[in-house]
């Protein structure tokens, strides 16, 4: 009966990192063991202290991960692992487990694979003393013996993020963030923003919330033209996401301006996620 | 004959019937393995009825006393029944399975609750429990006049105390109803329980599912929507808490504070466990060895995975429990496949 149907698959692997290093998981573990198309349609992304194995909070805007398809990134760079999502359940999130869903499954051909990159920031608070991180990546989607052939074009899914740590403490994002920097338009479908107090890991608090900003499209227009909206406005912290829905055509981006420049605790952290169609691999 | 109510103003235009529920309940005392009496679960209503969800109960705190705690752990009792369907000579279940693999939890913060009574020497109180679910049915199960849903229950003893177990199922009926030609379908594994202690990093306890386990009974193709993988965890000691080896799970102050995060992912039992998974036509389905979670995800415990699997395909599933970093004294997992096939 082989071939007469899709197949369900999870692949995954999981790796021990501490603070300040960069680790690249083993990419044969990252593909399934037979060469059929199969897709993928969410990454789920797990993180806890090796040795205590209680909740941990800490880790969420501290690991950042790279997921690329080849020649086709998923990701600009490292993106901070709780800027993949919307908030769907505190206790999960809470918990360490983010999984990006994409809106439509990606195709991969036969060997082909994403690799993925981890980072965890220096100075991530040593959670309950723990020394090293477990964390765990995996990929759901279907082997799909079913498919005779592969399409011409395929939708990747891409995400670039706007992290003040990484961008100094300027008041304003810079062309370099929250960019399209492939050579095809984006579409993209939300905007995630998240405060992290860097001190001790945890939610901002919410005068911190209550910053206000605005954010203008690739066109220069304002997403909230009333003016400056309160960060918790535009992201409410059910979700932290604001369904935007629009085209980043290539060489454009986003442009963030805080009202207040972000503070060395409390990190700003804003991201898009959308899709592009590429060309079969 | 029951009389069938006048259409009700606040049904939607568009929606025909009426809405209707049948329930069932009865008592079981550990080990008790019984049979609904067959017109529990009966359309005695003379038109056909559409079900679009089974939902369920188990409650064990009618026998619960504070002045005599039970002398067991008390888990997460959605466990602890289990049950097992058929629709005249169809089967909805293969075999019996566990209550609370029969659908995805609709709110994991309110599925489980714990009595709580006050302990004389202990402030932490650990008594009866009570557990709740939906399986709503991705397609409408057509429950013509006169049929009856079979039920099977046992009350594994997990909890040794009587559990009042109550079976409804929900729909519409009418004369203007279409028919279903549908029926739903779950199959289970729940391997003996695993003692965290007894394991060791060179010797981990590891567990394999056999080929009648998740497996498509029905003779038909089955159209698979999502595997179900649960964890019941059963006398918790830890640091954070008073130790006490009749420590409920999650403990009462984590259900209170609402937040009773050792009762979900991340706590060390979920990372620790590792699964992979085959199926019988020769595909890996999980090739290297995951947590736990991370096939089925903590939110809903699901893998949606939409796909058909053949008439007598099986799933084996394999799980391994590395270095005991848990506190637990014992760990049940289940897993399930739920789906639908053609059978009227």
């Amino acid at each position: 009966m082989a071939g007469r149907y899709s197949t369900p698959i999870v692949i995954g692997n999981q790796v021990t990192i501490t603070r300040g290093q960069l680790i690249q998981f083993p990419s044969n573990q990252l593909a399934p063991g037979v060469l059929v198309p199969y897709e993928i349609n969410s990454i789920r992304m797990s993180a806890y202290p090796s040795v205590n194995g209680n909740l941990d909070s800490d880790l969420r805007g501290f690991l950042k991960w790279q997921f690329y398809m080849g020649k086709y990134p998923l990701t600009d760079s490292y993106v901070p692992m709780w800027n993949l999502q919307p908030n769907r359940q505190r206790m999960t999130n809470l918990g360490g487990y983010y999984e990006w869903r994409f809106p439509r499954p990606i195709l991969l051909p036969p060997g082909g694979r994403i690799d993925a990159k981890i980072q965890l920031q220096a100075n991530t608070p040593n959670a309950q003393g723990t020394p090293t991180i477990t964390a765990a990546l995996a990929y759901a989607g279907r082997l799909r013996h079913d498919l005779s052939r592969m399409p011409q074009t395929i939708e990747v899914p891409f995400c670039s993020c706007w992290d003040t740590t990484v961008t100094g403490a300027a008041p304003g994002s810079d062309p370099l963030s929250l960019r399209n920097p492939l050579q095809v338009d984006v579409s993209v479908h939300q905007l995630i923003g998240r405060i992290q107090n860097d001190t001790t890991g945890s939610d901002a608090t919410n005068a911190v919330q209550g910053q206000t900003l605005q954010i203008f499209d690739p066109r220069g227009v304002a997403i909230h033209q009333a003016g400056t909206i309160q960060f918790h406005a535009l992201f409410p912290t059910d979700t932290a996401a604001f369904p935007y829905t629009g085209i980043l055509p290539m060489n454009t981006h986003f442009m963030v301006r805080l009202d207040t420049p972000p503070s060395a605790t409390d990190r700003v952290m804003i991201s898009y996620l959308g899709s592009r169609y590429v060309q079969n691999p | 004959m029951p009389i069938v109510p006048p259409a009700s103003a606040r049904i939607l235009p568009g929606y025909a019937g009426h809405a209707v529920s049948i329930a069932a309940q009865a008592t079981l005392n550990p080990g008790d393995s019984i049979d609904l009496p067959i017109d529990a679960l009966r359309n005695n209503y003379g038109q056909t009825i559409l079900l679009d969800s089974l939902r369920w109960t188990a409650d064990a705190q009618q026998q619960v006393e504070s002045a005599v705690p039970p002398t067991a752990p008390v888990g997460l009792i959605g466990r602890t029944v289990e049950v097992s369907l058929s629709l005249n000579d169809k089967v909805l279940t293969g075999g019996e399975v566990p209550l609370y693999v029969l659908g995805r939890p609709a709110g994991l913060d309110v599925e489980s609750m714990i009595l709580a009574v006050a302990d004389d020497t202990n402030t932490q109180m650990l008594l009866g429990s009570y557990c709740s679910g939906v399986w709503g049915l991705d397609h409408p199960l057509q429950l013509d006049p006169g049929n009856s849903l079979s039920v099977h229950l046992t009350n594994h003893g997990l909890l040794n105390l009587p559990i009042l177990v109550s079976i409804a199922v929900t729909g519409r009926i009418g004369q203007g109803l279409p028919s279903s030609r549908w029926l739903p379908y779950v199959a289970a594994w729940s391997p003996p329980a695993f003692d965290p202690t007894a394991p060791t990093a060179t010797a981990p306890t590891v567990v394999t599912s056999t080929e009648r386990d998740l497996v498509n009974r029905c003779g038909q193709p089955l159209h698979v929507f999502r595997f179900l993988g649960r964890i019941a965890r059963l006398g918790v000691v830890g640091t954070n808490a008073t130790i006490n080896v009749e420590n409920v799970f999650p403990d009462i102050e984590e259900q209170i504070g609402g937040l009773p995060f050792t009762n979900f992912f991340p706590n060390a039992v979920d990372a620790s466990l590792s699964i992979t998974m085959r199926d019988s036509e020769g595909n890996d389905n999980i090739p290297f060895a995951i947590p736990f979670r991370q096939a089925f995800e903590p939110q809903q415990k699901a893998w949606e995975c939409p796909h058909v699997m053949a008439p007598d395909a099986y799933f084996i599933a394999q799980l391994s429990l590395a270095p005991p970093t848990v506190f637990d004294q014992s760990i049940q997992p289940s897993i399930s496949l739920l789906g639908f096939y053609e059978g009227a």
